[in-house]
């Protein structure tokens, strides 16, 4: 079909473009899930840390 | 589509039936009649609900806050709503001469401009790159793009607060990467806007995607390989086939989303409460303000000029996005 | 044929509509009415009595009514707690309609809104005089009172006594130029980075704001409330003065949300002006022996050393269907000993004088400064507009603090506008 057309390349560029759309979409989500578990102290704390502890 | 009894048009129940039968024949063109006039009557009947419901939620509050609108009406005065002094058309005059209104009508302008664009923009490239350029973990893209119209904004704002802040922000951080020094992102004048812009757009991209997906996949296969053949490359497909195919898809998304985007109220709100220094307060904000205040004459002002805002903007779309095929 | 009808039926819903608003118009008559507050008969609360209360308040406030049922066999409180941001606009559809309790508690700002719409009078047999000044003001509207303040809170400046030491600072600064001074001291001598925490402008930002002012003896609007009074020296200089702090880098422009009480701790901006609410989320962060390591002082003195006063309070409504009850209930609530049940279940602070005498109030020493605070702490004026032209002023303010704008210029700005909005009297 057509795409078979498109070079391993520029599929590659896609899939990188298309993956890093995705993690910055559901990154804040995902940073409100794991907000869930945190204290009130742990989630306003400076530094921020990523895993609850 | 079969016809499964012979329905009656409305033009034959105003003309009488030809008489030719005898009284036997009473009954049945009594039926005929009585049939389209228990139809309408059963149309009205099931009709009631929805418009009993309809003229006292929306018909009525909305005919109710026109009249408000010419009158210098208050919150104290609403139990005795008709002893209210009429003022024509002071309260528009008002609105417009307000330079809290003027700046909340430039806030919501840029907010439309830079936003429908942008949020259509992402929404189109994300469903070209998920319809047929990525086979696998398709599904799984698709509901990772969407899962930001699903969430509260009042949870997301607490997220995004803390995403852009200037010292611990995760933006600004993945910026000190590439050596950028974020700024303080809600609290510059310059820089809240497009942060609240940035963070529609991530919200609402998800439904304009699934739309233009849908409509995507009505493009005939067909006429991309003709187009092929004859030696068009992806863009020139894009171009001369996709785009003009798609045109009613644009349409009603750009409706859409061109008349949420001009209420926008929440963003503003949980995020910068219009600030710094109103810059980014919202025609919504603004009429909401006012509503608390009590001054509900001007709010309802406020609130039809948004209203004839919306409808003129839409009508404009209307008139260069429509389908010319 | 169609046509025809079409427009007839057009113009006659212009006419219609023409005529139903040229029909309203308002009552000539400004219905001057002066409420006299009526009495309350003497015996025991009889029947049912429903109250509304807000936020923790109306959660605490049950256990105190089920002493007041024992007090009174028969007698049944019906406490609704309501979620402090749905309750105004609760407030005002309640009065709308009609539908309003025997009793509410009534954020001090909401007064001038509903007082002469919806709310009794307060009886002659309770006692104005127990009650703190300020407190009590924030129940008049056009001079009479109604309603009685239930608790109160006031603000105060807490600052870190162990940087204060080391910024040089043994004695407390009493007057303006000492508050700064000691702030700046903080950043050149403690390490801090800021001096103090300033609110810059901003909703809100005129509980801040306001209190140097009437520190200078200015006022917010005329006695008689017909109008407000923005635009005099006395403010001008208090704005100028809370400017200066932003435009020496004393205070910050804007600081991270939620970080007031972080950065205290952490000695990054040791001092700020706050109520008594504070003091629990500060212990708490800093977790063991932090409680001595900060204090309160009183504002500092201008011309007198004045503070906000904020706080709720409570009122009986009109057409109370049991309004003696209602009234010794209130009247309960406002005996000195009840106040300090009270103050045990919730930590919110007595408005009656009397009862800051109680060991419980005396035993901690930041409290004691507080109740002093309180015998000068002002509040706005009850108008009906307060809230509308307090936006305006916060807008401002956030000129001033954030863009330097005049504060001459500024208040000029704030006392058009409050003239257009009127005082609603």
């Amino acid at each position: 079909m057509l795409d078979t057309k498109r070079s391993a390349a520029s599929k590659w560029l896609l899939y990188t473009v298309v993956t890093l759309g995705f993690v910055a979409v559901v990154t804040p989500f995902v940073w409100m899930i794991l907000g869930s578990f945190k204290g009130q102290g742990e989630l306003l704390r400076v530094p921020p840390t990523w895993w609850p502890e | 589509m079969t016809a499964l009894t012979p329905a009656p048009s409305p033009v034959a129940s105003t003309v009488p039936p030809v008489d030719d039968k005898p009284p036997a024949g009473r009954r049945r063109r009594g039926r005929r009649k009585g049939s389209s006039e228990r139809q309408s009557r059963a149309a009205w009947i099931l009709a009631l609900p929805f418009m009993l419901l309809f003229s006292v939620f929306m018909a009525g509050p909305v005919i109710a806050s026109l009249y408000m609108s010419f009158t210098d009406i208050k919150a104290r005065d609403l139990r005795s709503p008709f002893a209210v002094g009429f003022v024509g058309l002071e309260n528009y005059i008002q609105v417009f001469g307000d330079e809290r209104f003027r700046k909340a009508a430039f806030n919501t302008a840029y907010f439309v401009v830079i936003g429908v664009p942008l949020t259509l923009g992402i929404a189109l490239a994300a469903a070209l790159a998920l319809n047929k350029g990525i086979t696998k973990f398709r599904t799984l893209f698709r509901v990772g793009y969407y899962t930001p119209v699903v969430t509260s904004i009042v949870a997301v704002a607490v997220v995004w607060r803390f995403l852009l802040r200037e010292d611990v922000g995760l933006v600004n951080t993945v910026l000190g990467w590439v050596g950028i020094n974020g700024p303080d992102w809600l609290g510059s004048t310059t820089w809240a806007m497009p942060s609240l812009i940035v963070m529609a757009s991530w919200r609402n991209f998800g439904t304009a995607m699934i739309i233009f997906l849908a409509g995507l996949q009505s493009v005939p296969v067909m006429l991309h390989e003709a187009a092929a053949i004859d030696g068009a490359n992806s863009w020139q497909r894009f171009r001369h086939i996709t785009v003009p195919l798609l045109r009613p898809t644009i349409l009603f998304v750009t409706v859409t989303t061109g008349i949420g985007y001009l209420q926008f109220f929440e963003e503003p709100f949980v995020m910068t409460n219009g600030g710094p220094l109103d810059s980014t307060i919202s025609m919504s904000m603004f009429t909401y303000g006012q509503f608390g205040f009590g001054n509900y004459g001007f709010a309802s002002a406020t609130s039809y000029v948004l209203f004839v805002i919306i409808v003129c903007l839409t009508a404009v779309q209307f008139r260069f996005l429509r389908s010319n095929t | 044929m169609k046509r025809n009808t079409r427009a007839t039926a057009v113009v006659a819903l212009c006419l219609t509509a023409t005529m139903g608003l040229a029909a309203c118009g308002r009552s000539s008559d400004k219905a001057a009415t002066t409420d006299k507050a009526s009495t309350v008969s003497s015996g025991k609360a009889t029947g049912t009595i429903t109250v509304w209360a807000m936020g923790g308040e109306g959660d605490k406030l049950p256990t105190l009514a089920k002493e007041f049922e024992a007090l009174n066999p028969g007698v049944k409180i019906d406490v609704t707690p309501i979620p402090f941001d749905a309750a105004h606009d609760k407030l005002a559809t309640a009065i709308t309609a009609g539908k309003t309790p025997d009793v509410s508690q009534i954020g001090t700002t909401w007064m001038g809104e509903f007082a002469t719409q919806a709310l009794d009078p307060t009886p002659a047999s309770i006692d104005k005089s127990t009650f703190f000044e300020g407190a009590q003001k924030t129940t008049e509207v056009g001079g009479t009172s109604y309603g009685v303040p239930w608790y109160v809170e006031t603000r105060l400046v807490y600052y870190r006594k162990d940087l204060a030491a080391k910024a040089g600072y043994t004695t407390l600064p009493t007057d303006w130029a000492g508050l700064k001074a000691m702030a700046k001291a903080m950043q050149t001598k403690a390490g801090a980075r800021w001096g103090i925490d300033l609110q810059p402008g901003g909703q809100g930002s005129w509980q801040s704001v306001l209190p140097f002012a009437w520190s200078n003896g200015a006022e917010v609007a005329t006695a008689d409330q017909k109008k407000y009074t923005f635009n005099t020296p006395e403010t001008t200089e208090a704005v100028k003065y809370y400017q200066s702090y932003f435009t020496d880098k004393i205070a910050a422009k804007q600081l991270p949300e939620n970080s007031r009480a972080p950065s205290f701790v952490d000695g990054s901006v040791p001092m700020f002006i706050s109520g008594p609410w504070e003091m629990s989320g500060l212990n708490e962060l800093g977790k063991a022996g932090f409680k001595d390591k900060y204090g309160v002082m009183m504002m500092p003195k201008q011309k007198t050393a004045t503070s906000f006063v904020g706080g709720s309070d409570l009122a009986v409504f009109k057409n109370s269907k049991n309004r003696d009850s209602a009234w010794k209930f209130v009247q309960w609530l406002s005996d000195p000993k009840t106040q300090v049940k009270f103050f045990a279940l919730s930590t919110d602070l007595p408005s009656v004088k009397s009862a800051w005498t109680d060991p419980a109030l005396t035993a901690d020493p930041k409290l004691a400064v507080f109740g002093k605070q309180l015998e000068d702490a002002k509040a706005p004026p009850a108008t009906a507009t307060w809230e509308q032209v307090a936006t305006t002023f916060d807008t401002e303010m956030e000129k001033v603090a954030k863009s330097g704008l005049d504060p001459a210029a500024a208040l000029k700005a704030v006392q058009s506008s409050a003239d257009s909005i009127g005082t609603g009297n």
